[in-house]
């Protein structure tokens, strides 16, 4: 079983050592370092970008205009992508209510 | 977002259905020939169908990937096979007809190995895939 401290360390090595960085940055100006918001969109607009390719290319083969690899490639990459976004968030989730329990 | 080298993962699988397409496109050449094996020509003494041969090149698929793609086709220079039919409207002045140079033995040997390489490439997708979703177990405890 994985701990949610080490989802939380995981995390701060994708974003490039957030959490090292995160108190003084938070601290001198709010928002102007690496938001967390702002990789989730970041992630979510990757996400709806290849999820909308894939739909694209469905459409096209139903016109007859697509290649079934392509279809089934684009719909690959879009199901991994929305694994892993699901995956991450699973564990940032899970992260965070192991902090709300915290007992203070 | 296109000058940035995408992702190992999906560098295979573009490369991969690269190759998935250049066997698609083989198996479109291969079929043309087995439709016309028998396709003579109109006129008396003119040349049949011509047996092609489907090119491939190695080809920049994405960015830092280097799938695979169908250059083309090229003709088949062998002779043509001679049938006597003196009544075809195809005959020569000496009554013979020339025939596609097309061997269905070797169309169909041919068919096969455009078979067998689109199954190494789908298994090669299987497995990325595979290899990516163990790797995302590791998160799902």
């Amino acid at each position: 079983m994985m701990s949610a401290l080490a989802a939380a360390k995981a995390y701060s090595q994708v974003q490039g050592g957030f959490a090292a960085k995160a108190m003084p940055t938070i601290a001198e100006a709010p928002g102007t370092g690496p938001d967390f918001a702002q990789l989730v969109k970041g992630a979510m607009n990757d996400i709806s970008a290849t999820g909308r390719h894939a739909e694209q290319q469905m459409v096209a083969h139903a016109n007859g205009r697509a290649e079934m690899v392509d279809v089934v490639t684009a719909i690959a990459s879009a199901q991994s992508s929305l694994e892993t976004a699901m995956a991450v968030r699973d564990q940032v989730i899970a992260a965070y209510q192991e902090i709300m329990r915290m007992p203070i | 977002m296109a000058d940035i080298t995408p992702p190992n993962s999906s560098q295979t699988l573009a490369i991969a259905a690269s190759a998935l397409h250049a066997q698609q496109s083989r198996m479109r050449v291969i079929a043309e020939n087995i439709a016309n094996a028998d396709s003579t020509a109109t006129t008396a003494g003119g040349d049949p169908y011509r047996r092609q041969i489907p090119v491939f090149e190695p080809t920049t698929v994405v960015r830092g990937a280097t799938g695979v793609k169908m250059k083309g086709v090229t003709a088949d220079t062998s002779a043509f096979k001679q049938e006597f039919n003196p009544n075809h409207p195809a005959a020569d002045a000496k009554g013979y007809v020339k025939l596609p140079n097309v061997d269905a033995l070797v169309e169909a040997l041919d068919m096969k190995t455009a078979q067998r390489a689109y199954d190494a490439n789908l298994n090669v997708i299987e497995t990325q895939r595979a290899m990516a979703s163990r790797t995302l177990d590791i998160l799902r405890r």
